[in-house]
């Protein structure tokens, strides 16, 4: 019972790992809507619990050589610690993987408990975790330009290969699963193994030894992570690492698989080792950054401008700083955990006086002999130091980078602010200026109305005088009486139709298209009567003598005439043409 | 089952790109037995043409339908619509433009038969050259450009003809009122719509082309 409650550390740190690579596995797949998230966590969780019962015990072993964490207690707090680790990290926004979390995690127990560091297993170790991206970056782009001839003989309609490609997404993503599985259980449960009790339990058709027990446990904890976290993660995801085309993803999901399963297949290694080839050697590998290598293979294989450096940078973050964050907080971690709540982390440990005193003190008394101890401490103490800094310095840039961002944002607010006022105003300028045209159609309509208005009264006046006067006329008997009444008649209709208001709005028209004029002519020729002032406009409004006698109700001869006086009276050349004169006045 | 369904969805997308290869074909036929005065004719293909446009229509929306339903690749799928929904608008100008023809009765010399003739074949080739291009883009879209640089030379043919044919009846035809050039000008800018169609159609299918390729 108190073993299953200690493990509970390890579950957490599964469901870290399944948080994490559920987007390793069917991100693309996901996001781009080929298969469908509840499909690709049950094919997932399924698959990793396979991959990691059947095939989970490669990579253990080499845990193990490197630190054998022989105390429940020692095992959840490294377990625990390599969680938190990750968890923080990736808080904010820094590289870390599991598989490296586990490895710092286990060696800051192996200092802590004094049980020395197996360099050659490290050395190992390190060294996969730059064989694998590598491998990463020769495979990827191999099976990518395979992928790409297959397509192209293949010359199937798009809908048939949209239908092979999500069928492909789907077996590639259980492949990868199995080999999360079997590759990353060692890194959730390799460090409970020693001190777990060893039972066996026999359920009829097969027999579950102690170890299978965990390795279920682990990856039912990975599928749950997967689950619960995978959609988030997958959304988050989009648009940094797995942003890729679909057959893109599947090259990349099946490298990354291809190789956690060489790094955890026993059969494999054996074979090659028979063969007299080097073994590949039996160690957990991070799938984020076997990931980056093939993501970078297959950029350098579309041309330098697609290569996403970043990532690189990401991957040597991850390599550096996780192991060293978590080694240093498992160090602190134990010393509390045995110190304070008095729990056995090591039975290395046990047997001599476990505190931190002590420890210094081993160390001192070691300083006189192997120095090693001292030189340990000194280690960790710098270790500690560069983790924290790197730490303090990323949350500064973080914090920094909030800052540019909120700045340039309010800076782009502001901008759109004036760009708005501008508008704004154009706007009101617009309405204005519409405003005052409209303004003054109004009056130029009113002053019509009014000017109307009047001329039908005024109409209205002489229609009753003439009719007074032909019903004169019609009772007169006289005829030259009557003659007379009827001449009067016809004079009153020709100075009638001589100044009739139509004229004068005319003139008033001509005078307003032609500004100042009037003006000029009463200036410059101040004995013109009315009568010639409103020919020379006439004749700069350009109307011919055959329209001007029309509008002045005169004979065009009598046209001539007044022609003639004008250019007495102004006095001007006979070579000079009148109308050319008064429009240059 | 699945493999029925794939099937299913690729004759509709054959079946749709046929239409709009017929629905050329019938244009290009319609506007010669318009100026040859073959009423019967040119009033069966009207027909056909109607039926075509409203068969092609129910084809599209069930391609729609099928893409959405089954959700078939979701990343391509807006492209294609968008391609389907430019190719019925080809279909759509077909028998837009020959209905023309039908309804306003253009009066055109005998004189300009052939010119119209010449515009029309080589607009409608600029159309029946994108249709294969369309295909190709289906199954290998590395051949796509292959096939497009047919639609710009017919695309560009078809301008220099149009605009040959318009100065024709503008400069050298003094015989015939301003009412009856524009008139002519009109129908020539309808024969030459489909080839300016034809021609986006390129464009988008160049686009499209290049995403899968990448």
């Amino acid at each position: 019972m108190i073993s299953a409650f200690f493990i509970i550390s390890g579950l957490f740190l599964g469901w870290t790992l399944g948080v994490r690579n559920a987007s390793n596995i069917f991100g693309t797949a996901v996001i781009t809507k080929m298969v469908n998230f509840r499909i690709a966590a049950i094919i997932s969780g399924i698959f990793v619990v396979i991959g990691a019962v059947m095939q989970g015990s490669g990579g253990t072993e080499t845990i193990l050589k490197l630190g054998s964490v022989d105390a429940l207690g020692g095992a959840f707090t490294v377990a625990l610690c390599s969680g938190l680790t990750v968890f923080f990290l990736t808080h904010y926004k820094l590289a870390s993987s599991v598989t490296q979390a586990i490895v710092g995690a286990v060696l800051g127990w192996c200092v802590f408990s004094k049980t020395g560091i197996d360099e050659k297993t490290l050395g190992l170790i390190a060294f996969s975790w730059i064989l694998a991206p590598i491998m990463g970056a020769v495979f990827a782009p191999l099976l990518y330009l395979l992928m790409r001839l297959c397509l192209r003989w293949s010359k199937l309609h798009i809908i048939k290969l949209d239908f092979y490609i999500r069928l492909t997404l789907v077996f590639v993503g259980a492949f990868g699963a199995y080999s999360l599985g079997a590759n990353n259980i060692p890194n959730v449960m390799a460090v409970f193994i020693p001190s777990f009790p060893s039972i066996r339990l026999n359920l009829g058709i097969m027999t579950w030894s102690g170890t299978s027990i965990l390795y279920l446990f682990g990856g039912l904890s990975i599928a749950a992570g997967i689950f619960i976290g995978g959609r988030k993660a997958m959304e988050k995801i989009e648009n940094e690492i797995m942003e890729l085309t679909p057959e893109s993803a599947i090259v990349i999901v099946f490298t990354q698989a291809l190789i956690l399963f060489l790094f955890s297949s026993v059969a494999i290694s054996r074979f090659l080792q028979s063969n007299g080839l080097p073994a590949i050697p039996l160690v957990p590998v991070s799938s984020f950054q076997v990931i980056v290598g093939s993501i970078l293979g297959i950029s350098l294989l579309k041309g330098v401008s697609e290569v996403r450096f970043n990532l690189l940078g990401k991957m040597l973050t991850g390599w550096i700083l996780t192991p060293l964050v978590a080694m240093c907080f498992t160090f602190f971690s134990l010393f509390i955990v045995q110190n304070v709540f008095k729990i056995v982390v090591s039975n290395n440990l046990n047997t001599n006086e476990s505190n931190f005193s002590s420890v210094l003190n081993k160390n001192s008394e070691v300083i006189n002999l192997p120095l090693s101890g001292n030189f340990t401490l000194v280690i960790i103490t710098i270790a500690f130091m560069v983790a924290l800094s790197l730490l303090v310095y990323f949350q500064f840039r973080k914090h920094q980078l909030e800052l540019q961002t909120h700045t340039e944002q309010r800076k782009e607010q502001s901008q759109y602010d004036e760009m708005h006022k501008a508008l704004t105003d154009i706007e009101v300028k617009t309405v204005q200026l519409e405003n005052s045209a409209l303004a003054s159609r109004l009056q130029e309509k009113r002053n019509e109305v009014v000017n109307f208005a009047l001329s039908i009264s005024e109409q209205r006046k002489f229609l009753e005088m003439l009719s007074g006067k032909i019903e004169e006329a019609f009772h007169e008997e006289e005829t030259s009486k009557r003659k007379e009444v009827l001449k009067e008649v016809l004079t009153s209709l020709h100075q009638k139709m001589s100044f009739s208001n139509e004229m004068d709005d005319l003139f008033l028209k001509a005078e307003k298209v032609h500004n100042d004029f009037p003006a000029k002519i009463h200036e410059r020729f101040p004995d013109l009567t009315e009568q010639e002032k409103r020919l020379t406009i006439l004749l700069r409004v350009g109307f011919s003598s055959k329209e001007i006698s029309s509008i002045m109700n005169i004979s065009p001869k009598s046209v001539e005439i007044s022609r003639y006086r004008l250019r007495k009276k102004l006095n001007i050349d006979n070579k000079v043409n009148l109308t050319s004169f008064i429009k240059s006045i | 089952m699945i493999f029925k369904r794939a099937n299913h969805s690729i004759e509709l997308i054959e079946n749709f790109l046929n239409a709009v290869d017929q629905s050329v074909l019938l244009f290009k036929e319609g506007v010669k037995y318009y100026l040859y005065n073959d009423n019967e004719r040119f009033n069966a293909n009207l027909e056909s043409l109607a039926k075509l446009e409203s068969d092609a229509d129910i084809l599209r929306r069930e391609i729609e339908n099928t893409l959405y339903t089954q959700s078939l690749m979701p990343q391509l799928r807006s492209d294609i619509l968008r391609l389907l929904e430019d190719f019925d608008k080809l279909i759509d100008l077909s028998k837009k433009n020959l209905f023309q023809f039908d309804v306003e009765s253009p009066n055109i010399p005998g004189i300009l038969n052939q010119d119209f003739v010449r515009l029309t074949q080589v607009s409608v080739s600029a159309a029946e050259s994108v249709i294969p291009a369309a295909r190709l883009y289906f199954r290998d879209p590395l051949r796509v450009k292959e096939q497009l640089h047919r639609v710009y030379f017919y695309e560009k043919e078809t301008d220099l003809l149009a605009d040959s044919l318009r100065r024709k009846i503008f400069k050298e035809m003094p015989e015939l009122k301003l009412s009856e050039k524009f008139h002519l000008r009109y129908f020539s800018l309808h024969i030459e719509i489909i080839s300016d169609q034809a021609e986006s159609l390129a464009d988008l299918l160049s686009i499209m082309a290049i995403k899968r390729t990448v």
